[in-house]
């Protein structure tokens, strides 16, 4: 955007989300979260990053155990109001609906 | 005040409202359907209002980026500086976020086409995920 909030190094948007029952347990700057099958989600930005050039990282968590194996990986698709990418299970690339996935993006805004 | 700063606001003053209903859509190139599940802090600004600006702005900033030339935003002022949604009831604010959120070819003249590709549930009407990838709109 031709404008940047006065934050431009914090996190532009983040999201805590219960993957079993895809629901928000807290987030900033998302409108909504889009589920397109199993281990298979968007999160769609209120306020759009200037590009699709944003930076995202996440992690993911199953039973609150030592399941150290869990991950977010790979972005199959991404702009400037949305991030559609994937939780894993790391041994087998199988994607699951993990019951804790955290996605933080940076990015101009 | 920048729409990023109006978010912070109201989160800060707003209890979320987690809303109860979903939104399910297919396409014909889709393998399954897609849910869309509202934000309960978008849901509490859109129905407070003075956050959002009206949803043809997102319309705009998409039609930018699809240009072929695109490189980033010019007129992310549209978001920060068009006059702003006034409250919403819970029905329009989930309205709003389909138009904003679900892609147009779905919502547009979704009760009139021949097939049926999106529809407003309840939560809890999903079905449990154990065959989550084989779900489809029933007619």
């Amino acid at each position: 955007m031709s404008s940047f909030g006065p934050n431009h190094h914090a996190a532009g948007s983040w999201a805590n989300i219960n993957g079993g029952t895809s629901a928000f347990r807290d987030s900033f700057n998302t409108s909504s979260l889009t589920d397109h099958g199993t281990g298979d989600f968007s999160v769609n930005f209120s306020t759009n990053f200037s590009n699709a050039l944003h930076s995202s990282s996440g992690l993911a968590n199953q039973n609150q155990s030592t399941n150290y194996n869990r991950n977010v990986s790979g972005v199959s698709a991404l702009s400037s109001s949305y991030i559609r990418t994937r939780s894993c299970y790391s041994p087998t690339g199988g994607l699951g609906d993990w019951e804790s996935i955290q996605i933080i993006t940076h990015g101009d805004i | 005040m920048h729409l990023l700063g109006r978010i912070t606001k109201a989160k800060q003053s707003l209890q979320p409202h987690q809303t109860e209903y979903a939104v399910v859509y297919e396409d014909v190139d889709m393998d399954c359907c897609a849910v869309m599940h509202p934000d309960p802090h978008a849901m509490s600004a859109l129905m407070a209002g003075g956050v959002f600006p009206p949803v043809w702005v997102y319309w705009e900033l998409a039609k930018d980026e699809a240009q072929p030339d695109f490189n980033r935003h010019t007129r992310g002022y549209l978001l920060h500086d068009t006059p702003r949604e006034g409250p919403k009831t819970e029905r329009e604010a989930l309205l709003y976020l389909i138009m904003k959120d679900v892609p147009q070819h779905i919502w547009r003249n979704y009760e009139t086409s021949n097939s049926v590709k999106m529809k407003i549930c309840k939560r809890k009407q999903l079905p449990d995920r154990e065959f989550r990838n084989a779900w489809r709109i029933a007619a």
